[in-house]
C-alpha cells in the first residue's frame, strides 16, 4: 500500500491535506478498476493480428487544408500589399479581372479540392494501426511503405487532440508520444468515443505490458466507458482545474490588454476624425491583435493537470486541445514566478526546465505547468516535482523566499552596491543552498521569482564579472543545466559570497550525484498517490 | 598565475606562442578590409572625403586588438583540481568555468593550420549543456595529449550520468 514518504515537505505543508485524502482513497480501494467492456487478449504479429483503419472523415481534410491554406496566401498577400502602400492598385486589378476569371478562379480550386481529396482517399486505403501483445504498429504509404513499431515500453504519453474540424465532426486523434522524441504515432481520425476507448484501451495496455502481465485489450471499437468524460481515466489524478473566470480575471489584468485597449481607443479616434480610407489598415490590424488576444486565451482555456503514469499531463485548449506528459524524473529546475500585475490575488507561474529533446526545442510556453496558480496550488505542484527542498523547516524557507528580503542565515544576498545595477529588485536578490537544491530568489518591482535548481542536474558552473561588476566588487554565479528554459543565473552577489557559494555548490553537487538518490518513477507514483500498476502485489 | 574570480588558486597559462596565433588571425582579418576601405576611399569616394572615417575606423580597432592580444592571452589559464577542472579567461570581462569531471561527455583536443605551425593545440570540454563553454584555446601538443589521457580517465571513473 503505497503511503507518503517521510518527506520533510509534505506532513508540514496544510495543503498535502489534498494529497492525504487521495492515499486515503487509495488505501481504502484495494481492487484495481476495471474496464466495462469486453476484454480480449492482444494477438501477435502477423496476418491475425486485427488491423484498424481509421474513419472516412479523415478523408475530408484534405480538401480543407489546401483551401485554407490558399485562403491564408490571400489574405497574406492583401496584408502585404496594405502594408507597401499599393491596395488601391490591387484591389483594381482584381476587380478589372472579371466574372470569368472568377469562376475559372473557382473551378481551379474545386479541381485541386478534388484532387487533393483522391490523393487522401488512396493514402488513407493504405493506413491502418493494429495493437499487439509488443506494441503498437502502424502501417502507411502508397509507394514508399512504412510500418511503424512502438513497443509499449516506449510510451511516453496518449493524448486526445482535437482540430478545429475535428472537433466539429465530433472527432479527434489518438496521439501517441514515444519517450526520448523518437517517433509518434497520430492515429486519427476516429469519433470521440473512440478515442477516448482507445486512449484508456492503450493506457491499461501498457500499464499490464509493465507489470510483465500478458495484455488484453478492451473493445474500444464500440464505444468508451464512463470515466472518459473529462478525457481522464481512472489511471490518472487530477489536481489542478484553470477555471474560466480566473482565466479571464487574469487576462484582463495585464499590461497587453492594457496596451490593446489603449491602441483601440485610438484607432477608433483615427477613425471618428479620418476619412474611410486611412482607417481600413489600422482596423485589419487592429483585428489582428484581437485575434492575437482570442488565440492566446484558447490556448489556456481550461488548462488541466493530471497525476499520471508517466508524469505530470498538462491539457489545454479551446479550438484544439493539446497535452503533454513531463516526467518527474527530469525535471532539472522549477521557477515559481509572479508578475507585479497579479500580486493582489496572489497568483503565481509554475515553470519547469525538462531535461527531454520534445521540449527544448519548443518554446518557453510549453513547460508551463500552471499558468495562474494561487500560492496553494503553485506549493503543491512544487512538492510534486521536488520531495524534499533539503532544510527542516520547509514552511517557513517558503515564506522566507517568496516574501522575505535581506540576507539571513540561509540566504546570501545581493550587497548594497547592487543598487546601481538592479534598482529595483536588489534588495531581494539572494541566493540559498540547501541540502538538495540551489534556490535563487529574484526580483522586486516588475516579477518576484523563486527558483529550485537542484543539484545532481548540473553541468558545470560559471563565475564572471564584466567591468561594471568589477568596479563595485559584485560578480554573476550561473550553474548550466542541459535545457534553458529557466535561466539559472544569479547575477550581482557580492564578489566573496559569491566565490564562497560556487564552491559550496561545486562540494555539494560532488556530494549528491555519488549519493544518486533519484527518485524512481514507482516511488513518486507511491509518493504522490497515482494508481500505477494493476496489481498490488 | 592568479584570478581576482579565485585568488588561492594557482593557474596553469596557456601556450603564449598563442600570442602570435591571435596576432596573425587579427592581421588576416583586419589588413584585407583596411586595404579594401582605403582603396575605395582614393577611387570611388574620391570626391567624399568624409569616408575616411571607415578607413579609420577599422584602423583604430585592428590596433586596439593587436595591443591587447598580448594581454588577453596572458589571462587564460586552466587549473586541475581534484574533482573538477578550471578555466579562466578574460580581462575586461572576466570569466572562470568551473567543470567536474564525472560531467564530461567528450575531449576534444583540435588543431588547425596556424597552431599546428607553433605546435599547438586546443581541448575543447563538451557537457550535457549548452552554455559549458570549456576550451583551453592553445597547449602544447604534448600537453594536450597528456591532458586528453587524463580528462577521459577521469571522466570515465567518475561517470555521472545526466
Amino acid at each position: 500500500m503505497p503511503t507518503p514518504p517521510d518527506s520533510s515537505l509534505s506532513p508540514n505543508l496544510p495543503l498535502a491535506s489534498g494529497f492525504s485524502s487521495v492515499s486515503d482513497r487509495l488505501a481504502a480501494s484495494t481492487a484495481p478498476p476495471t474496464s466495462e467492456l469486453p476484454v480480449a487478449p492482444a494477438l501477435d504479429e502477423g496476418e491475425h493480428a486485427q488491423w484498424h483503419q481509421f474513419a472516412k472523415a479523415t478523408i475530408l481534410g484534405a480538401a480543407l487544408r489546401l483551401w485554407a491554406f490558399v485562403v491564408v496566401i490571400a489574405v497574406a498577400i492583401g496584408q502585404q500589399s496594405l502594408s507597401d502602400g499599393d491596395f488601391d492598385d490591387l484591389r483594381d486589378f482584381v476587380v478589372s479581372l472579371g466574372i470569368v476569371w472568377l469562376w475559372r478562379g473557382i473551378g481551379l480550386l474545386a479541381g485541386l479540392g478534388v484532387l487533393a481529396t483522391i490523393g487522401a482517399a488512396i493514402s488513407w486505403r493504405f493506413k491502418k494501426f493494429a495493437i499487439t501483445q509488443e506494441g503498437i504498429q502502424f502501417k502507411s504509404g502508397v509507394f514508399i511503405k512504412k510500418h511503424l513499431h512502438l513497443r509499449w515500453d516506449r510510451i511516453q504519453s496518449v493524448d486526445v487532440s482535437q482540430q478545429f474540424l475535428a472537433r466539429l465532426l465530433k472527432m479527434g486523434t489518438v496521439k501517441v508520444e514515444s519517450a526520448g522524441g523518437g517517433d509518434s504515432l497520430s492515429l486519427g481520425l476516429l469519433t470521440r468515443d473512440q478515442c477516448e476507448g482507445l486512449r484508456q484501451a492503450i493506457l491499461t495496455a501498457e500499464n499490464q505490458a509493465r507489470s510483465g502481465q500478458p495484455v488484453t485489450i478492451a473493445q474500444w471499437r464500440d464505444g468508451a466507458s464512463a470515466a472518459s468524460a473529462l478525457g481522464q481515466s481512472p489511471l490518472e489524478e487530477p489536481t489542478y482545474r484553470l477555471a474560466p473566470k480566473r482565466l479571464l480575471l487574469s487576462m484582463i489584468v495585464s499590461p497587453s490588454l492594457l496596451v490593446g485597449a489603449l491602441s483601440l481607443a485610438g484607432s477608433i479616434a483615427l477613425v471618428v476624425l479620418e476619412s474611410g480610407a486611412v482607417a481600413l489598415p489600422v482596423i485589419i490590424v487592429l483585428l489582428g491583435s484581437l485575434w492575437n488576444i482570442v488565440k492566446a486565451f484558447a490556448k489556456k482555456w481550461d488548462t488541466s493537470v493530471f497525476l499520471a503514469a508517466n508524469g505530470v499531463r498538462v491539457r489545454a485548449g479551446l479550438f484544439s486541445t493539446t497535452a503533454s506528459t513531463t516526467p518527474p524524473g527530469r525535471v532539472h529546475a522549477v521557477e515559481i514566478y509572479q508578475p507585479m500585475w497579479w500580486r493582489r490575488f496572489d497568483w503565481w507561474v509554475l515553470r519547469v526546465t525538462v531535461a527531454s529533446s520534445l521540449l527544448e526545442t519548443e518554446s518557453g510556453e510549453s513547460s508551463v505547468i500552471l499558468p495562474v496558480a494561487s500560492r496553494e496550488e503553485a506549493l503543491r505542484m512544487l512538492w510534486v516535482f521536488v520531495p524534499d527542498l533539503g532544510v527542516d523547516d520547509p514552511l517557513p524557507f517558503l515564506e522566507e523566499t517568496l516574501e522575505g528580503a535581506g540576507g539571513s542565515e540561509r540566504f546570501v544576498a545581493a550587497p548594497s552596491e547592487s543598487r546601481f545595477l538592479d534598482p529595483f529588485g536588489w534588495k531581494r536578490n539572494a541566493m540559498a543552498i540547501t541540502r538538495t537544491a540551489a534556490i535563487m530568489r529574484w526580483g522586486g518591482l516588475w516579477r518576484r521569482s523563486m527558483r529550485v535548481v537542484l543539484h545532481d542536474h548540473y553541468q558545470s558552473l560559471r563565475l564572471n564579472a564584466g567591468p561594471w561588476e568589477r568596479k563595485l566588487g559584485l560578480a554573476n554565479l550561473r550553474l548550466a543545466m542541459v535545457a534553458t528554459s529557466i535561466g539559472t543565473q544569479q547575477t550581482h552577489l557580492r564578489l566573496e559570497d559569491a566565490r564562497e557559494l560556487l564552491w559550496e555548490e561545486s562540494r555539494v553537487g560532488a556530494a549528491r550525484r555519488r549519493v544518486a538518490g533519484k527518485e524512481s518513477i514507482e516511488s513518486w507514483r507511491g509518493r504522490v498517490g497515482v494508481f500505477g500498476t494493476t496489481t498490488n502485489a | 598565475m592568479k584570478s581576482v574570480l579565485a585568488p588561492d588558486i594557482v593557474f596553469t597559462p596557456v601556450d603564449p606562442r598563442l600570442t602570435k596565433v591571435k596576432i596573425l588571425t587579427e592581421l588576416f582579418w583586419g589588413v584585407p578590409f583596411l586595404v579594401a576601405a582605403t582603396v575605395l576611399s582614393l577611387t570611388l569616394w574620391r570626391n567624399h572625403p568624409w569616408t575616411w572615417v571607415f578607413a579609420g575606423i577599422i584602423l583604430v580597432a585592428t590596433v586596439w586588438s593587436l595591443a591587447l592580444c598580448p594581454r588577453r592571452v596572458r589571462a587564460m589559464g586552466y587549473a586541475e583540481l581534484e574533482s573538477e577542472l578550471l578555466i579562466k579567461s578574460g580581462i575586461m570581462f572576466s570569466k572562470l568555468d568551473v567543470i567536474p569531471y564525472g560531467r564530461m561527455q567528450q575531449v576534444t583536443v583540435s588543431s588547425g593550420p596556424l597552431l599546428g605551425r607553433y605546435g599547438l593545440a586546443s581541448v575543447t570540454l563538451v557537457t550535457a549543456s549548452a552554455e559549458t563553454d570549456g576550451e583551453i584555446p592553445a597547449v602544447s601538443t604534448q600537453e594536450a595529449e597528456r591532458l586528453r589521457i587524463k580528462l577521459t580517465a577521469l571522466g570515465q571513473a567518475n561517470l555521472e550520468g545526466l
